[in-house]
């Protein structure tokens, strides 16, 4: 079905650059990637390059996360209306800003980890070690190697999602 | 695998940690609902449209024929001048014609048992208002002048009329 293969290929794409044009709102994020979905099905059009059709796609979730948060400040329609302008206009990340962004927050928080939790994110992403390899190499269980896995995945994570909530333009 | 990609698949991993488990699959079926939600509405609105069309263009027809006909006919009739008059006749059935037999006639004569009576001129006298008064003597009337040659006379007593009359 040629949305699934739309929807695989660029959910994740779109989240990570909503996280960024949020600053790191992840609720207002997914609530905007929704939206956004939504639009593409109602105003899906043929493009006759990928970079034309990622552009489209960033001024719909831009679009879309403008129209959300005038909703969420209904009774400041005016005054959002003004402050909206300009930070949509400020927000127009292009793709490889956003990875960009993303990736150095990302190595800068991987450098704040433990020395155990560097070695096992080491293992398991950039050595390709299956967690069965790992749990038997530390003589423990997979199950515990997921868990710390996930531990650490979501230090980074709120680790990322606080600095770009910090550069947020007031 | 290069550096870059095992780095964005850790920053994928990174960001979906814990979001809800199954709101990745919940969105796309949420977005295909929207979808065929939105197909089914837009299909709904062709399909009133079109029908629209064809009522409107029926009405717009129905209109108009009566028109072009009572339009067409006059040219027709000019077109075509007629410098003589066409009568079609037909047979009458049987049953319509009415047929008559001289020996169905009988012929009945009659006999003069007729009494004439002639008059002549001159047998009458005319009378004047003085005698007309005298005439009906003992009944109250009057002789009303109704024009320069004609007068009627008018009893009190209609009853009175009936019997002069008789008389």
């Amino acid at each position: 079905m040629a949305y699934r293969t739309f929807y695989d290929g660029y959910f994740d794409r779109l989240l990570r650059y909503l996280l960024v044009v949020t600053g790191g709102d992840e609720e207002s994020a997914r609530e905007v990637l929704q939206l956004t979905l939504v639009r593409v099905v109602r105003h899906v059009k043929t493009f006759d390059a990928e970079e034309k059709f990622w552009s489209w796609l960033t001024v719909l979730a831009r679009s879309a996360l403008a129209d959300e948060r005038r909703k969420r400040r209904r009774y400041f329609a005016f005054l959002e209306k003004f402050t909206l302008h300009t930070d949509i206009e400020g927000t127009a990340w292009n793709d490889g800003e956003v990875d960009e962004k993303l990736r150095a927050l990302l190595e800068r928080n991987l450098k704040s980890l433990s020395p155990d939790e560097q070695k096992l994110v080491g293992q398991k992403y950039f050595a390709r070690q299956s967690v069965r390899e790992i749990a038997d190499e530390q003589q423990t269980t997979e199950k515990a190697v997921e868990s710390k896995l996930s531990r650490i995945r979501r230090k980074l994570k709120d680790a990322v999602l606080s600095e770009l909530k910090n550069e947020r333009p007031q | 695998m290069s550096d870059r990609n095992n780095k964005k698949e850790l920053l994928n991993d990174v960001l979906a940690e814990a979001s809800p488990a199954d709101f990745r699959e919940a969105l796309l079926d949420e977005t295909l609902r929207l979808a065929r939600r939105h197909r089914h509405f837009r299909q709904t609105r062709q399909t009133i449209g079109v029908l629209g069309v064809f009522v409107l263009l029926a009405i717009l027809g129905r209109q108009n024929w009566p028109a072009q006909s009572v339009v067409s006919k006059p040219i027709a009739k000019k077109s075509t001048p007629k410098s003589y008059k066409l009568v079609l006749t037909q047979q009458l059935p049987e049953d319509e014609l009415i047929t008559t037999r001289q020996s169905s006639v009988q012929i009945v004569a009659s006999i003069s048992a007729v009494v004439q009576i002639s008059t002549t001129s001159g047998g009458f006298r005319q009378i004047n208002d003085d005698e007309l008064l005298a005439l009906v003597s003992g009944r109250p009337a009057v002789l009303i002048r109704t024009g320069p040659h004609s007068e009627e006379l008018v009893f009190a007593n209609p009853e009175d009329q009936k019997g002069f009359l008789k008389n």
